[in-house]
Formats: C-alpha cells, structure tokens, sequence
C-alpha cells in the first residue's frame, strides 16, 4: 500500500498477495501498538515509574534503615523528623521511616492482591451471569443488589473488625466487597459478545458453554478487566485507609499507611509530618495506579486512533 | 429408497416461538429426506422458516422456541436430544456454515487456531498438528499460501477468502452433513460463484450432503440436485432442480422464477410478486400465499391447501393445481 503511495506512477495496485504482506505486519503489532498508545500518556509513565519506585523502596529499603518498623525506643520517642529519623519517631520512639516503609508494603499488597482478586470473582460471576442467563443469572443478580444496598463500610467494619487483622484476610474481605462492578461491567460485556456470529459458529462446531466463555468470550474482556484491576487496586487502599484510620484495619504492632494516618491524626497540629507524609505515599500510589488505569484503557482500545 | 439408509429423515418439523404477542410459527409440519452425499436447496424469503429449521436440527434455537416432530440423523433422534450429546455431534457429523463470514471468526485468534479449534473441541487433533491440518484444509478450499495464511486474522482475510476458511472449519471433522445457510449473501457475484465451485469440489471428496439455504434461486440450479420452496413456514413445493426449474407448478414458485432476471428470457421485464409475506405471529387462515396469489380462487381463503404429487418426484401445495397454467405457457 505504501509503495503504491510513494510511487504514485508505478502503475496498477499490487495484487491481493502484496497487499496481504503489508497488513500481515501490521498485525504481528497488535500488541506494539497497544504499547504505542500506553506510551502516548506521559502521566502514565511517570506513574509506572513512580510506582516501581515506591515497591522497590518498600521492599529492599528495610534492609537499608538500621531500625526495625516495631523496634521501640521510649527515649527518642515522638521526635521530628532528623538525621537519625527521617520521618521522625512515634510515641514509643518506633522509627518512623521503618513503619512507613512496612505500612506501604502492606497497602500496596493489600492493593494488587484485593484487586486481582476482586476481578477475578467479577470475572467468573459476570460472564457465568452474562452467558448462561436464566435462573443463574436472576440469583447473581440478587447477590449483586444485596450487597449494593448494603453499605460497604458497614459491612467491611464488622467482617474487618471480625477477621480483618491480617493483610492477607485483609484483603479478601475488601475483595469480597468490590467485585460487584467488575462482574456487572463482565456481563453486560458477555450479553453482547454471546450474540456475535463466531460465537454462534462456535457453538455450531460443538464447543461447550465453557470453552466458549473461556476461548471467546474471556479474550474479549481483556481490555475492560486490566482497567478495572487498576480501578480497583486504588479503591482497596483507600477502603483499607479507612478502616484502619477507623482501627478495625490491620492490627499493630504491624501497620498500614492507613494506620499510620491515624496514629499520626492526635498530633496533627504539632507535628503534621505524621500525616503528610503516609498520607502523601497513599496519594503517590493511587494516583499513579489511576494514571496507569487510564492510558491502559485508551491502549486496550482499538478505536482509540490508530496511528 | 430404503429407510435406513437415509442420511437425514425430518418428519413434521415445527418450530414456534413464544412470544410476548403469542406464538409465532415460524415453521410449520416441514418434512423432507436427505440421501448420503445428496444436496439440497430449502429456498425462501426471509421469514419463510428456512434457517429457523436447520437451526432446530442442530438444537441451536433459543430456549424459546417450541420444537416439535421428529429428524432421524443416522438412526439418531435429533430433536430433543441431551445438549451434551449434540454437542458431540455439532461441528462433527453436521456442520454449519454461516452466513457472513466478516463476523463468524473470532477478531482476537489467527485463522489457523480457529480452524484447529474446531478440531480440537472434538479431541481430533491438538496443538502443531491442529495447525498443520489446518493448513491442508486451506489448500483443499483454495486459499494461497495457506502456510502463511494459518497464522493471520480474519482482518487480513478478504471476504470471499474468509469463507473459504469458513468451509475449511466446516470440513475439518468429515462431516456427513454440510449446512451452508445462505454462505454466498455477504459476498460479491464474481466471489459467489468461485465459493460454491470449492463447496462442490468438497463435497466430491469428502462425499458429505448438503444443505443449502438461500433465497437465491440462481445460485440452486446449479449446486443442488433437489430443491424445496417455502413460503410462511410451510414447504410450497418441492422436487428435482429440472422439474422445479422448467416446470414449477405452484404459483409462489413460479412467482419467484418471474422476479429473477434471466438470460434465456426475452420478456422486457422483470414481474414482482406482489405484497409482502405474512406475518408469523398473524398467519392468513387459509393458504399463505394465497393474498398475493394472482390465481386465487375461493377454496384459497378457507383452509391451507395439503402438499400433493404434481409429477414423479414433484409436489405442490395449491388449492387450484389444475388451474394453474404451465410455466412453458407462461415464460414463453
């Protein structure tokens, strides 16, 4: 095509086999131009870089700070940030760098772990709904409206207070919660993707319903659930934040940045370091979790201009 | 013929579909026989019941459709047979190929895994194997390069290559019975006529029947050995293509020969059928055909007429069979 362009005299269009060789490399790309549109979003990138950061600081930094996160040391204690504490001490003197470091291991674990989770039950539910309608599909239904009428905090405060005092149940709990907009995004999806004709063709050659959810219909869903794994990794933290500012989070002497806050919350108007600073690694993470979300849906989407 | 050794025995075939304004009988007591390695046109308009009934073979219909009367498939019940078991016999023993094959491949997998899918849902072939013989099944349609072809999308398919692989899929397990509904609509004249040489160079060597739906009556005579036409869910006549062709004996028929340009016919015009077919869910009481018929008489609004022997191998369904002119009067 593009020899044809450039050489406006060279006589009649190629025929089919050359036509086919120019697309044929346009789409060994699909996946090149996906990263071609991620690459378009400066903020994105700054947020991947930013988030890699910030993981490797929260895993490898402990190795480097001389104190540990539950080390108490009665006299240093609630001191301001300084050589020795960068971000200062607490009132048992426990480091406070350490803790934050600790604390936002937790939170963005809590984060990827709530999110592929929540995804994944969405997943499952949605298209199982979408795909096989009926009465499957009038009971997820249900379950879907209970737990929407239901206010989430309520129910995440008592099931936290309950269970929640591990990371990890932690985090299945919230998971619990979130995965109602990711399984009614799936089925709406599934609804329209069942009437394609390949679908149909699909069945006509005798694949199974399930075959037909996993080879078919999952591939197609790709896009919308990589956004909504992002979506949902800064929505856990913030529902983890606040439930432990409200103490029904992770218990100490193990921390969160959420905990963190609110520790740090009597002292506001002393030393507002303990705040800000936790406060500021949950906005840096959420915020470059949403940037990343955002240019994630422009690349899985096609239509999103070409070139 | 002897009974058993029919391909496909469909007996009083009907299909009606609920709905919120009553029951839409969308096929109506369709009988017919398919020999092995025989071919078959069901010609309608839309709405005639045409692909409503393969679709009942296949069990492929919605759960609301209400499906009655009985389709012996190699001395298998097929009507009302556990979904487990047609699944098995989808894509295997009888396979379908669709209508538009822009839309009948999946846009996210290479041709070559489609093609192999098709094998491996049956557990015929898997992995390198699925995508060598998908290779050999493109060469056998005709597409070019068929090595390099398995690993492109159906984006880089062209319309009449993309249902090339579509027979391809289809022909992949040996089927004994090829579907084809309406499999040359969505494509060019000049590609048709290439896509039904490879369909008849197909089945030469795999021996499999056909089925083939169209509303195309150009494109029966020369791909089908008999031929069935529908009006209203019903079948209107039937017969061999030479007695269907030179000599239809029902008016619809004779209606559809008049509205379809030709190139032995002199006449200055071509002469349309009049109205518009009816409704399913609001059927006329007597003969469907019979308000658009221009040899209507009295008995045509009373009941519907029974389909009965017009000639050896030809039937009619006409109140006024023996006052319809012939077609050599009429086209002359």
């Amino acid at each position: 095509m593009t020899d044809v362009l450039e050489n406006p005299t060279s006589g009649s269009p190629v025929p089919s086999v050359g036509e086919a060789e120019g697309l044929a490399e346009k789409s060994e790309s699909v996946g090149r131009q996906a990263w071609e549109r991620f690459r378009r979003h400066k903020l994105a990138i700054v947020g991947t870089v930013v988030l890699a950061l910030l993981a490797v600081a929260f895993w490898v930094g402990p190795f480097f700070v001389s104190y540990g996160y539950e080390e108490v040391n009665i006299i240093d204690r609630a001191q301001g940030p300084s050589w020795d504490h960068p971000f200062g001490t607490d009132d048992l003197g426990r480091d406070l760098l350490a803790r934050a470091l600790r604390g936002g291991q937790f939170s963005l674990r809590i984060a990827i772990f709530t999110a592929v989770l929540a995804t994944s039950i969405g997943l499952v539910m949605g298209a199982v709904s979408g795909y096989f309608a009926g009465v499957v599909d009038g009971g997820i239904n249900f379950i879907v409206n209970v737990l929407l009428v239901l206010p989430a905090l309520v129910l995440l405060a008592l099931l936290g207070r309950e269970f929640g005092a591990r990371p990890n149940t932690m985090a299945v709990i919230i998971a619990l919660i979130s995965w109602i907009r990711a399984a009614r995004l799936v089925r709406g999806q599934v609804l329209s993707l069942k009437e394609m004709e390949y679908v149909q063709a699909a069945r006509a050659a005798g694949a199974g319903p399930f075959r037909i959810i996993r080879t078919h219909l999952v591939p197609n869903l790709v896009g919308i659930l990589l956004v909504e794994v992002t979506l949902l990794a800064g929505t856990a933290i913030i529902l983890e934040s606040t439930l432990s500012f409200l103490s029904l989070g992770v218990q100490p002497p193990d921390t969160t940045l959420g905990t963190l806050i609110a520790e740090g919350k009597s002292t506001l108007d002393v030393r507002p370091s303990r705040v800000l600073i936790p406060g500021g690694l949950v906005t840096a993470i959420i915020l470059s979790i949403n940037f990343i979300g955002d240019a994630m849906r422009d690349a899985v989407d096609p239509k999103s201009g070409i070139e | 013929m002897n009974r058993d050794e029919l391909l496909l025995s469909v007996n009083d075939l009907t299909v009606s579909f609920k709905t919120k304004k009553g029951m839409a009988a969308a096929v109506r007591g369709v009988s017919f026989d398919l020999a092995p390695g025989e071919s078959m046109a069901i010609v309608g308009e839309s709405g005639s019941g045409k692909s409503v009934s393969s679709l009942a073979l296949l069990g492929l219909l919605p759960k609301s459709a209400e499906i009655s009367g009985s389709a012996m498939f190699q001395g298998e019940q097929l009507i009302g047979m556990p979904e487990k078991q047609l699944q098995g016999l989808r894509g295997r023993k009888i396979a379908m190929i669709f209508q538009d094959p822009m839309t009948a491949f999946n846009p996210l997998f290479t041709i070559g895994d489609q093609i192999g899918e098709a094998m491996e849902v049956h557990g015929l072939a898997s992995g390198k194997e699925a995508l060598s013989r998908s290779a050999d099944l493109l060469e056998m349609v005709g597409v070019p390069e068929p090595g390099r072809r398995v690993h492109q999308y159906p984006h880089e398919f062209s319309g009449g290559m993309r249902q090339r692989a579509m027979i391809a899929m289809a022909i992949a397990n040996k089927p004994d019975l090829l579907i084809a509904d309406e499999p040359t609509t969505a494509l060019d004249v000049t590609i048709q006529a290439q896509v039904m040489e490879v369909l008849a160079d197909i089945r030469g060597e795999t021996g499999a029947a056909m089925i083939l739906i169209t509303h195309d009556l150009g494109l029966v005579a020369g791909s089908a050995e008999r031929v069935q036409v529908m009006y209203g869910g019903r079948v209107f006549e039937r017969g061999t293509i030479r007695s269907l062709f030179y000599d239809p004996r029902n008016p619809y028929t004779q209606g559809l020969l008049s509205s379809m340009p030709r190139v032995d016919n002199n006449a200055e015009r071509l002469v349309p059928i009049q109205g518009t077919p009816p409704s399913l869910l609001n059927m006329p009481s007597g003969c469907a055909f019979g308000p658009r018929c221009s040899h209507r008489g009295p008995e045509c609004g009373e009941r519907p007429a029974e389909l009965v022997e017009v000639g050896i191998d030809h039937a009619s369904r006409c109140h006024r069979s023996a006052h319809i002119p012939r077609w050599s009067e009429v086209s002359a």
